[in-house]
């Protein structure tokens, strides 16, 4: 386990740079560049701005220019925001959608676990109904949708919480952000958590366990909920890294300092360096959690061997 | 079955109970005439500053900071008016050419400094410096030798501006320009300190290091999140400032901004979404605020390849439109509807096309006619595409009522789509698109920021638009110096363009703002500029606020 | 096989149900445009944002611009639902095969076919569908080419995962013994026990794929105003919420019942499909 572990984190760096180098050429090839603005900017000022961001030279050597200052840690200076580095960008702005995305995964999972559960021992009954009815609210209202009505309903009309802002993370004003953030991963994790557990219930040695007469809660801790989690686990690498980069309409519409909008506007903005730093950060994230998740399995199903 | 309808509707409905008749409190304020006892402000801006270097600056976000935090020669009242500000008093030679302003002894930097003409000259010529690469660079052609300056060929202390003495600054013009006193106010004509560049570099406009000697100075800023300014105590006026501490919170959602406006998260905001003003009107009355803002939305056409080299089909596409009803029913009195290119100014009356005053079914008629005139009728309709920038939904609703309005009223077939911002930015650039939308809004309040826009060699004139005549008038109206001649002038040449039609006029801009009624000092003006300093909170009591 | 199939999930209260509600839901969206005499991009100045009548003929009542709100729902509903399904389908399929083959393979075959997941998984997915748009032109399939290649990942992940523990147990090794073929393999005993767990992504995909759509149009990419899709209306809906609701509360309704109809009849399909049903 620890030369497989040892092996996929070697192979990361090569799946990193292959990430950097399709987004670079991704970026460059959309049409528009960082300076294309509403304004008529003058032809020398143009210039003058490629070559300071060196947006002049040919495309390889912005490419390797690009990555050996990556191999020493440095992300290059955003285009948009001017004097601001990416690497502080990214500092000042990863934390805020950790603490949020950290919370809404506990809260998805709170939820959705015990609804998915619910809804397969009960499978066909009232509360399987109820317990998917609740969890799908979360997929059937966009969170363009659910975020100004959260507002609208505990911010303006009720008054209990604040409408939005950061409030340097004081709870009050975190818990509607991660509701919002929360609701469509519920959905997911509970239908999937249904999903393993009734494939489980049906297998053979369930059976036997419930045959010898052990109780219902200990067959399902002890022997079901880790094979039953096997889907969810695949799904929740991604799904992890997706929900603590931030999301863009969580962020705007509770105007939060995170890294989800750069995103949506770095890539609108054509800012190269800050649309390949988030992506890196990003891909590099994914690697990581994909791994743990791979991990995860040989925890859930021993029967799993490390290729 | 029924059981999961019933779910399905108890969801619905809790999701609904908000949305149908929202019991939105809206807090009656008890406003008393006299100052509140904290005097600290939140406002709202679109978006997290770009940077708050007057050079580099471009969006309006940085510029309402910027307002704060430094101070020009000349400043903006709240009615929009210029008055002295760092400046105490200017001239202007006979000629137009050569102004003079005596700076105020007393003009402090927040470090103590004194703010002398130098400041001024060393700021200038920075952001005319290609160097720099400030996109505002264009801000200064007006001024001696800035076309070679701001190309890099000519050093940067050619440029037209020089310290007489520390307190007298010297520019000199290359015409005469009516508008100059109204350009210093804005916020690349700001003086900054050259210590406080030089020693802090790329940071330079961070807290600690950001030197201002505007009404206030930068106390906090978190990339991203809120902004946060301090009452700056050297500051020469600083008793007039009633405003002790203002946060900018960036909200990137207008309808989000409302709703925290109506929460109480903020005393005003900077924007209000389109969709967003009839029902807020109805709600907060007096408290939207709705005000003509300098610019104007058209649609460009590329008036040298077919099929906008014939005239016939430009006039008859603008006079298709029936702007009374698209005023009405779809800009919902948000927008005004325009017929011309240059919004109405101070000292300037706009110039009607004739065909404005016709009765629709005439003007359809007319229409009509030029359609035909140009090749087009029923049989052969005129196939084109109207590329408009990926945005709200409330363009897209007008884009659809526009094409509508030409197959209904022309028969034209006008396929509209959306493209990527800058895609389009780009493509009209490169003068890949025949029709497309094209919005500008004024730097300074004269028409000449419009009618320059249509001149021969514009860099904004990408639909090769040209007419010697046209040429002519622009010239000879901008440096005339009697203000009356020079407005018939540009009235003149907007009549050429009015006959021409290498353009569709739609709308002209507004601006719109939520302001709580204990803000006192906040006026409508066109140019949109709303300086803290001007501002003022008084007492009062609410049903349970905050 | 088939008949049996049928005749299992016509048992199936649920599931029997969801499928009339699409079928009705179908034949609203086909059936309607064609009977309505309204149409969907013409304005009426008159009608404005009219309130749900029957007198009118406005069954919903109107749009912002005095458009039958019914008939645009339900080409709106033509578009979605082609969008939703197809482009479900197409993931379904690239991510099925792909997650199999992975984990069924092992080893260096295994290990790249994951990395290249990780890679798509992190592209920049707006400069990805701008270079799409301009190298390719505003063409509808490119929705199924933009959609697929980010929504198929998560059924292949799902997948290879499952396989992992699935090719471990006796049956597979036994088919193994036997001498049965890779292919015979997976197609005969890995699909259908994956079966399960796929119809529920699947059904999960659909709606996500649907809402996608609308910030695909945003882009430039999909449906293009005046047609429209479920997903734009609801986003326009969304910024009228205040104003007028109806134009939001329809078209979610709409998209609601699909997603709770695709969920129950996505479990009714496991049910009928569960490979060890017949041993029960």
């Amino acid at each position: 386990m620890l030369r497989y572990t040892l092996r996929r984190i070697l192979g990361a760096i090569p799946t990193l740079l292959v990430i950097a180098t399709l987004a670079f050429v991704l970026l460059h090839a959309a049409p528009g560049g960082p300076f294309d603005s509403d304004k008529t900017v003058l032809p020398e000022i143009r210039a003058s701005l490629e070559q300071a961001y060196h947006l002049d030279e040919p495309l390889y050597k912005q490419y390797w220019r690009y990555l050996s200052d990556l191999a020493h840690g440095d992300f290059g200076p955003s285009f948009q925001y001017h004097g601001t580095r990416v690497n502080e960008l990214i500092a000042q702005g990863l934390p805020v959608d950790l603490a949020l995305g950290g919370l809404a995964l506990l809260v998805a999972m709170l939820v959705g676990l015990p609804l998915g559960a619910i809804a397969a021992l009960r499978q066909g009954t009232r509360w399987d109904h109820i317990s998917m009815g609740t969890a799908m609210v979360g997929i059937s209202l966009p969170v363009y949708v659910l975020a100004p009505l959260l507002i609208l309903v505990f911010a303006v009309t009720l008054r209990w919480l604040p409408a939005g802002d950061w409030g340097n993370g004081q709870p009050r004003y975190l818990v509607l952000p991660v509701l919002a953030l929360a609701a469509p991963y519920v959905a997911y994790v509970a239908r999937l958590t249904r999903g393993g557990l009734l494939e489980v219930l049906r297998s053979p040695f369930v059976r036997t366990a419930r045959a010898k007469g052990l109780p219902m809660h200990v067959i399902l801790l002890r022997h079901m909920l880790k094979p039953a989690l096997l889907p969810l686990v695949s799904f929740l690498g991604p799904a992890a890294v997706g929900i603590i980069t931030g999301s863009i309409v969580i962020e705007t519409t509770f105007g939060l300092p995170g890294i989800g909008r750069y995103f949506v506007d770095g890539a609108f903005n054509r800012d190269y360096t800050l649309v390949m730093g988030v992506t890196i950060l990003y891909g590099a994230l994914i690697v990581a959690f994909n791994l743990l998740a791979d991990l995860c399995y040989a925890w859930l199903d021993p029967r799993v061997r490390y290729p | 079955m029924r059981r999961y309808a019933a779910l399905l509707c108890a969801t619905l409905a809790v999701a609904g109970c908000g949305e149908r008749k929202p019991p939105v409190a809206v807090p009656e304020y008890r406003v008393l005439d006299q100052p509140a006892v904290v005097q600290e402000l939140r406002r709202h801006i679109d978006q997290f500053p770009r940077t708050l270097d007057p050079a580099l600056s471009e969006d309006q976000s940085a510029q309402r900071v910027l307002d704060d935090l430094f101070e020009g020669l000349l400043r903006l009242d709240p009615q929009g008016g210029v008055v002295p500000a760092v400046a105490r008093r200017w001239e202007t030679s006979e000629d137009g050419k050569r102004w003079v302003f005596h700076l105020r002894e007393d003009a402090r930097w927040s470090d103590g400094a004194p703010v002398t003409a130098e400041d001024f000259v060393y700021a200038w010529r920075r952001t005319a410096d290609p160097r720099t690469g400030s996109p505002n660079a264009q801000g200064f052609l007006p001024l001696v030798n800035a076309t070679q300056v701001t190309a890099g060929k000519l050093a940067s202390d050619q440029l037209g501006v020089r310290a007489v003495d520390a307190l007298t600054l010297e520019v000199s013009l290359e015409e005469s320009t009516a508008y100059f006193a109204s350009l210093v106010t804005t916020p690349y004509f700001y003086p900054v300190q050259r210590n406080a560049v030089e020693t802090g570099g790329e940071q330079w406009t961070r807290p600690g290091k950001l030197v201002s000697n505007g009404a206030f100075t930068l106390r906090d800023y978190r990339v991203g999140g809120s902004i946060t300014l301090v009452k700056n105590e050297a500051y020469w006026d600083a008793q007039a400032v009633g405003i002790t501490k203002v946060t900018y919170f960036p909200i990137g959602d207008r309808a989000a901004a409302s709703s925290r406006f109506i929460a109480g998260g903020v005393d005003v905001t900077d924007s209000v979404a389109a969709e967003d003003v009839a029902w807020l009107r109805k709600r907060l009355g007096t408290q939207l605020v709705v005000a003509p803002f300098l610019g104007t939305m058209m649609f460009a056409m590329d008036v040298v390849k077919p099929p906008f080299d014939r005239k016939p089909l430009r006039l008859a596409m603008t006079m298709a439109i029936d702007r009374d009803i698209l005023a009405r029913y779809v800009l919902k009195d948000v927008y005004l509807p325009a017929y011309n290119l240059v919004p109405p100014l101070p000292g300037y009356t706009p110039v009607l096309p004739d065909w404005a005053r016709l009765p629709r079914a005439e003007r359809h008629a007319a229409a009509q006619k030029l359609y035909q005139e140009a090749g087009y009728s029923k049989q052969r309709p005129l196939r084109v595409e109207l590329v408009y920038p990926t945005s709200s939904p409330d363009v897209r609703r007008m884009m659809e009522a526009l094409a509508a309005m030409w197959r209904m009223n022309l028969g034209a077939e006008v396929q509209i789509y959306n493209e990527e911002w800058r895609v389009l930015q780009q493509n009209r650039r490169l003068g890949l698109h025949r029709f497309y939308w094209y919005s500008w809004l004024g730097d300074y309040p004269d028409p000449l920021t419009f009618v320059g826009l249509f001149r021969a060699g514009n860099g904004q004139n990408f639909g090769g638009y040209l007419n010697a005549d046209y040429d002519r008038l622009v010239n000879e109206a901008e440096g005339m110096l009697d203000p009356q001649a020079r407005a018939r002038t540009f009235g003149r040449a907007e009549a050429l363009l009015n006959e021409d039609a290498p353009f569709v006029p739609i709308y002209y801009y507004t601006s719109r703002h939520l302001l709580k009624p204990y803000v006192r000092g906040w006026q409508a003006n066109a140019l949109d500029r709303h300086l803290t300093r001007d501002l003022t909170l008084l007492a009062h009591a609410t049903d349970g606020e905050r | 096989m088939n008949g049996g199939l049928w005749q299992r999930l016509r048992a199936h209260r649920a599931g029997m149900t969801s499928l009339i509600v699409l079928a009705l839901i179908v034949i609203g969206a086909i059936v309607v445009p064609m009977i309505s005499p309204y149409d969907y991009y013409t304005p009426y100045w008159t009608q404005i944002d009219q309130p749900p009548s029957l007198t009118s003929g406005h069954l919903l009542g109107t749009d912002d611009l005095g458009r039958d709100l019914l008939v645009r729902i339900m080409w709106g509903c033509r578009i979605s639902l082609l969008v939703g399904i197809l482009a479900s389908l197409v993931s379904l399929a690239i991510g099925v095969v792909w997650g199999t083959l992975a984990g069924y393979l092992g080893g260096w075959t295994d290990s790249i076919m994951m990395r290249v997941v990780d890679v798509l998984y992190s592209l920049p997915f707006i400069p990805f569908v701008i270079v799409l748009t301009v190298l390719f032109g505003r063409d509808l399939v490119l929705i199924f080419v933009a959609i697929g290649a980010v929504s198929w990942l998560d059924i292949a992940r799902i997948v290879r995962g499952q396989t992992l523990s699935l090719k471990t147990r006796e049956f597979i090794q036994a088919a193994r013994v036997a001498g049965l073929g890779t292919s015979a393999i997976v197609r005969r005993h890995l699909i259908p026990n994956l079966l399960g767990i796929v119809m529920i992504y699947l059904t999960l995909t659909i709606p996500t794929v649907i809402l996608f759509e609308a910030f695909l149009s945003f882009l430039g990419l999909g449906a293009q105003a005046p047609l429209t899709s479920l997903g734009v209306l609801i986003a326009d809906g969304a910024s009228q919420m205040q104003s007028f609701p109806v134009l939001l509360i329809a078209p979610a309704f709409l998209l609601a019942l699909i997603v709770y109809c695709l969920n129950f009849l996505g479990d009714a399909l496991r049910d009928v499909l569960d490979p060890r049903r017949g041993g029960s």
